[in-house]
């Protein structure tokens, strides 16, 4: 409960701050572009960072082993594939035409139906996520923070919404980036004392190779075509997420890319050290018969009991950063949506930041009402989450941002075709091949259709050229990206 | 806004389609689909070519390539084995390149230019 109080204090004390120092869309959006590599690469860590790792990655480790490491292994690499597929052309067209969040770079290279639909997809995304968040909240403050599940949501959602409505981006990147240092911190220091309570890391990973064996190997007891679709989710996924790549816009000059992988690299490893760390050791903890689990994600929670409540106390604050911190980044984005792409796509200015602030709150109702009362509706629209992001944008961020040929139509038709096929995949998940992640298989449709569409776009577009310079074509998509 | 053209950018759909058909005909099949996943994700980094493209990056791409093509390729010849799996997969394919890839994308970088102060020397950097 003084956990719980301590956050609105800060939270609220964050507000009055962002408040005063939001006067511009740019301030409120894109923290007045003034925010540096460390800044950015912290906060986008920990927006990008669910709790997911803290309970559902160690409770994988539990059932699948070592299979369930290959999304971490991505970390390596990722940092650097972000800022060379999407970071450069991000901070480039930002600081060079001041956009302001990753759906105006759709807009700007792609044209403003095209800018209409990623705002769609990112506002059913980030309201599913949020409800989600809401209710993932509810539950973790049960188990951690052993308050009333209807508490720990409703402060988390409190804090983060007033942070984020009054200050946008400019208290949000600061929030952010506080908390990722947190989970950061807290992260290898459960992940330590974990391991220290199996005994350390060789008698942790000698008695899982005593009773478990098969967990162990390259790939544990996953499928190896499951472990390498994960593996390539998690890293091409990076260069999709609206979450992550909305951070790329704050940057104050183009040289911070230059420091931004190994800040995100360092940021990202270290969070993820709780998933091997308690992951191993709570396995190991496990099969000696010091912790008994019901299911596999009561790994974590049972491991935290077992190191006392300090360690339950620390995962739980560890736990709502990571959910405020990727909250706060999706309300910023859906209110940069509903008040400036969505009224562009019908030719009018963007609203004001009192209107942001107003969807900001609103879509947090929408968001904590959907998780408060409807779980079947959570469960169903949770599965917008990473894979849908990826399914959706990998192919314009990635081919759309470097690619001459593509077109406004073909972006649009990707966009929708992405999504449209992870959404039917996903519910058909169990029968599935076990490497056909339904995210990366949307991406890769998505990805053949803007290829496709733009290609078989070329030729009316030559013809109609002919005959009618300027107009409609391949080039339509790029001429709407400079208007 | 329209990417720059350049001479790797004219690949750039050609690679997609292969990468993005790659995996769905090997989705259910694990080492083809490790196949497919070298291709994809490093073309995902080789789009950088089609911006600036330099011999650093190209080297600094195909050391990637050759890395994780090591990596998975270790990892099913060691997947029946507990500890040597364990250990080639942290070791080599987690723990090795955290600090190499962001340190190769540090010196694959290029310096913005500098103009020189009034009255200075304009040595850059």
């Amino acid at each position: 409960m003084i956990v719980l109080a301590l956050m609105l204090v800060a939270a609220a004390a964050i507000a009055v701050w962002g408040a005063r120092h939001s006067g511009t869309a740019s301030d409120y959006f894109a923290a007045g572009h003034r925010a540096g590599a460390w800044l950015v690469g912290v906060a986008g860590t920990a927006a990008a960072v669910s709790a997911f790792t803290f309970v559902g990655g160690p409770g994988l480790f539990f059932a699948v082993g070592i299979g369930s490491l290959w999304i971490t292994f991505s970390a390596p690499l990722t940092g650097a594939l972000q800022c060379w597929a999407v970071g450069e052309p991000a901070v480039e067209a930002s600081l060079a035409r001041g956009l302001l969040t990753p759906q105006e770079l759709i807009g700007a290279r792609f044209g403003t139906a095209a800018r209409a639909i990623a705002a769609l997809m990112i506002v059913i995304g980030c309201v599913a996520n949020l409800a989600g968040q809401a209710r993932a909240a509810a539950v973790l403050g049960e188990d951690f923070l052993k308050v009333p599940g209807v508490l720990a949501a409703g402060a988390a959602l409190l804090a983060t919404t007033a942070y984020t409505a009054l200050g946008g981006m400019r208290a949000g990147l600061l929030a952010d980036a506080a908390q990722g240092a947190v989970m950061a911190a807290f992260a290898l220091v459960l992940a330590g004392a974990a391991l220290v309570a199996a005994g350390g890391p060789a008698a942790a990973i000698a008695a899982v190779e005593r009773s478990r064996p098969a967990l162990l190997g390259s790939f544990g007891s996953a499928a190896p075509a499951r472990a390498l679709a994960w593996y390539l989710l998690f890293c091409l996924g990076t260069c999709a997420q609206p979450q992550y790549l909305q951070k790329f816009f704050f940057l104050r000059s183009r040289s911070q890319l230059r420091a931004l992988p190994a800040v995100l690299t360092l940021a990202l490893a270290v969070t993820l050290s709780v998933w091997l760390g308690v992951g191993l050791a709570g396995t190991a903890l496990a099969s000696r018969g010091m912790i008994g689990l019901g299911r596999p994600d009561d790994l974590a929670p049972r491991t935290m009991l077992l190191l006392g409540p300090w360690a339950e106390l620390l995962a739980g604050v560890a736990i709502l950063a990571a959910l405020m911190s990727t909250a706060a980044s999706f309300l910023n984005l859906a209110a940069a949506a509903v008040t400036r792409d969505l009224p562009a796509a019908f030719g009018r200015p963007p609203r004001g930041l009192a209107a942001a602030r107003v969807v900001t709150v609103a879509v947090a109702l929408v968001a904590a009402g959907l998780g408060a009362t409807s779980p079947r509706t959570v469960a169903l629209m949770s599965i917008t989450g990473w894979g849908f992001f990826t399914a959706a944008f990998l192919p314009v961020f990635t081919v759309g941002l470097a690619w001459t040929g593509g077109s406004g139509a073909a972006a649009g038709a990707a966009m929708l075709a992405g999504a449209a096929v992870d959404l039917a995949l996903e519910p058909l998940r169990g029968r599935l091949p076990a490497g056909l992640e339904p995210g990366l298989a949307g991406a890769a449709v998505g990805m053949l259709v803007l290829v496709a569409v733009s290609l078989l776009a070329r030729r009316p577009a030559a013809a109609g050229s002919a005959v009618e310079p300027g107009g409609a074509g391949t080039a339509a998509g790029s001429a709407g990206g400079v208007r | 806004m329209q990417p720059e053209k350049s001479v790797a950018g004219g690949a750039v759909p050609a690679i997609a389609t292969a990468a993005a058909a790659a995996y769905l005909a090997a989705c259910a099949f694990p080492v083809p689909l490790a196949g497919a996943v070298v291709l994809a994700s490093v073309a995902g980094c080789a789009l950088v070519l089609a911006r600036r493209p330099s011999p650093a990056l190209r080297r600094a791409l195909v050391g990637i390539a050759v890395w994780q093509t090591l990596g998975l390729a270790g990892a099913f010849a060691l997947r029946a084995r507990p500890l040597g799996g364990l250990a080639w997969v942290l070791l080599f394919l987690y723990f090795a390149p955290l600090p190499v890839i962001p340190w190769i994308y540090h010196l694959t970088f290029p310096r913005e230019p500098r103009t020189a102060p009034p009255g200075g020397n304009g040595a850059a950097s």
